[in-house]
């Protein structure tokens, strides 16, 4: 009898296992035609993409101009255009298409065009303004070293396991005037590597920024607001600090940019920041083609965005061709100019 | 601090189901099983395509304690590396180094400890007990020149029921089906990369960030969560020692929040068993 009762427990385990996987296992998929795929990515961006508001983008508008040039028949180049087109308007250093035997179709004129990308040169900087002993990262991941007047330099490639350094060179350099950091050309990555690095930078804890995630499909869909601190730690490097920044200083760069900014003995020198302050996710489409999207709302500490806009230097200073032909670097030089005032 | 303690009472549960089972004059049996996994899987926080791959890369570690009831523990792993579409070559800027994309990488680590009792007429065993399993699934999505990471984490217990035929003297055969009916699982956020994900990573440690996402997790029964493990196996004594034998197993995922998840995981194998003991 009791054999007999687990085997009807059996049955009925199995039986709600079966019910369970009645409905159909996986959802649809996207359809592969050319129309789909426009639909596909204009709609992932109408629900998931943050910055429409900071950027002021009339998504709709955008459809009604982009979605007649795509039909059933479109090629491939006519469906690249049309969706390199689409995401053109946005303008974001966070959109990106990628299609085959193409170069990556980058949303920002910045990165698009590469205006102003021979404006910063890291030879010029290590063979005409370092003192001998300067250090270039194996995988170029930072550089850093001492100009001449006992100002200490870093430069970072990006934000990542890199700004490890920093706690070493704020020992290393503990004697220097002050310090610059460059932040030019910088890739981003996780900036969370920067602020855990730069404890010792500030004399407290300091609001940074604040971030919010789309989590839904409608545009109010966000999570709460989420605060960024950057926490004291370590004895207080008590030196000033002059952060170089150009167009090409993008996302986690950024984030190290507000950091800064937040510091009152830091100065910010050079060109506006690129003004892409969001995470960014990726996505494929139906046809192999892969995409970014940026997902979230960004305020600095002083509650505002500058999202699309960027973070303005205190003194705005650029390079020139001239002048990276002739192996100087003005901005480096105005930024040496005040630490050592 | 209360998820280490939350992980560590887990792993004791998954130890002492099969220790349970420990009896004077047991028999133990450890196992290798090496073979083919195949998986279909769509997961929408990531994609709304299915990836599909069959693989070679599975094994799974086994150790059985048998009498009148049965205990085990195993650790299983399989990696799959699906794509969605055929490769391509791209590059950033003219001139410039041209690239290649790759597929996406899924590791899946499942550890799963179990107890049951036996009831035998003639040649053939009923089993029932429990099981509790931790099924860790690492998903890095290679999407072109750009990639994302997620996790999808399930520590689950419920019932386990088998049934085993011995149809010949160095024959057996047997089959399983397990459900979770509660289990602590953890997901990644609706769009991956929010902050509570990025604060979870703030150790830059992989042990405490994995930690810190399971710990993101809840509690949920099997109306959010259905995870159905079905497994049969076909084993041959070699000797009073060796055994050697073929299987399959069968796992069927559902999930719904924050976005539905569909996995189906295929696992056809052989196996190789050494016994030892009473």
């Amino acid at each position: 009898m009791r054999l007999y009762s687990l085997f009807r427990l059996t049955g009925l385990l199995l039986l709600a296992g079966l019910a369970s996987a009645c409905q159909p296992l996986f959802e649809p998929e996207p359809a592969r035609d050319p129309e789909a795929i426009f639909e596909h990515l204009w709609h992932t961006f109408d629900a998931h993409y943050a910055p429409f508001e900071a950027r002021g983008i009339d998504w709709d508008a955008v459809y009604a101009v982009y979605r007649p040039q795509v039909t059933p028949a479109s090629s491939d180049s006519e469906l690249y255009r049309a969706l390199t087109g689409m995401l053109g308007v946005l303008d974001d250093g966070h959109v990106n298409l990628s299609a085959p035997d193409r170069p990556v179709f980058r949303s920002n004129f910045w990165f698009r065009e590469l205006e102003g990308d021979s404006l910063f040169d890291l030879q010029t900087v290590q063979a005409r303004y370092l003192l001998p002993g300067s250090v270039l990262a194996e995988d170029r991941a930072f550089l850093h070293g001492m100009l001449e007047g006992g100002i200490a330099y870093v430069w970072f490639d990006y934000v990542g396991e890199n700004w490890n350094i920093m706690p070493e060179l704020l020992d290393r350099y503990e004697d220097a005037k002050g310090l610059i950091v460059d932040l030019r050309h910088n890739q981003g990555g996780d900036f969370t590597y920067a602020f855990s690095n730069m404890g010792r930078l500030t004399a407290e804890d300091r609001l940074i920024f604040s971030s919010r995630t789309k989590n839904g499909r409608g545009p109010e869909d966000f999570t709460d607001w989420y605060s960024w601190t950057l926490r004291q730690s370590g004895p207080f490097w008590d030196k000033p600090l002059a952060v170089l920044t150009d167009r090409f200083t993008i996302s986690a760069g950024e984030r190290a940019v507000m950091a800064f900014r937040a510091l009152p003995q830091a100065l910010l020198i050079g060109d506006t920041t690129n003004g892409a302050t969001s995470t960014m996710i990726s996505g494929e489409l139906a046809n192999g083609w892969h995409y970014t999207i940026a997902t979230q709302e960004v305020r600095m500490f002083d509650g505002k965005s500058c999202e699309g806009v960027g973070i303005a230097p205190d003194i705005r200073i650029q390079n020139t061709r001239e002048g990276i032909r002739q192996g100087t670097d003005a901005v480096l030089e105005r930024a040496a100019e005040e630490l050592r005032q | 601090m209360k998820y280490r303690w939350m992980l560590a009472g887990w792993l004791a549960l998954c130890c002492w189901l099969p220790a349970a089972a420990q009896q004077p004059a047991a028999r133990h049996r450890l196992s290798l099983s090496l073979g083919l996994n195949a998986l279909a899987r769509q997961d929408l926080i990531f994609s709304p395509f299915v990836h599909r791959n069959l693989s070679l890369s599975g094994a799974a570690l086994g150790w059985e304690r048998e009498r009148n009831a049965l205990g085990w523990l195993s650790l299983r792993y399989a990696g799959f590396a699906p794509q969605h579409r055929t490769p391509y070559s791209y590059w950033w800027n003219p001139g410039q180094q041209r690239y290649a994309t790759g597929p996406h990488s899924f590791t899946f680590v499942e550890l799963e400890g179990g107890w049951a009792h036996a009831w035998t007429r003639g040649s053939l065993t009923l089993r029932t007990g429990a099981a509790a399993g931790q099924l860790l699934q690492a998903l890095y999505y290679a999407n072109g020149p750009f990639s994302m990471f997620g996790y999808f984490a399930a520590l689950g217990a419920g019932p386990w029921t088998g049934i085993e035929w011995r149809p010949a003297r160095r024959c057996v055969l047997d089959a399983s089906l397990h459900w979770p009916l509660l289990s602590w699982t953890a997901r990644s956020p609706y769009l991956v990369n929010d902050d509570a994900f990025i604060e979870n990573t703030l150790s830059h440690h992989p042990v405490r960030t994995v930690l810190a996402f399971l710990a993101d997790g809840a509690l949920e029964g099997p109306h959010q969560l259905q995870l159905l493990t079905a497994s049969g196996r076909l084993r041959f004594r070699l000797s009073e020692a060796w055994d050697l034998g073929a299987g399959c197993r069968l796992q069927l995922i559902r999930h719904a929040q924050p976005l539905p998840l569909r996995s189906v995981q295929q696992h056809l194998h052989l196996e190789a068993g050494y016994r030892f003991g009473a």
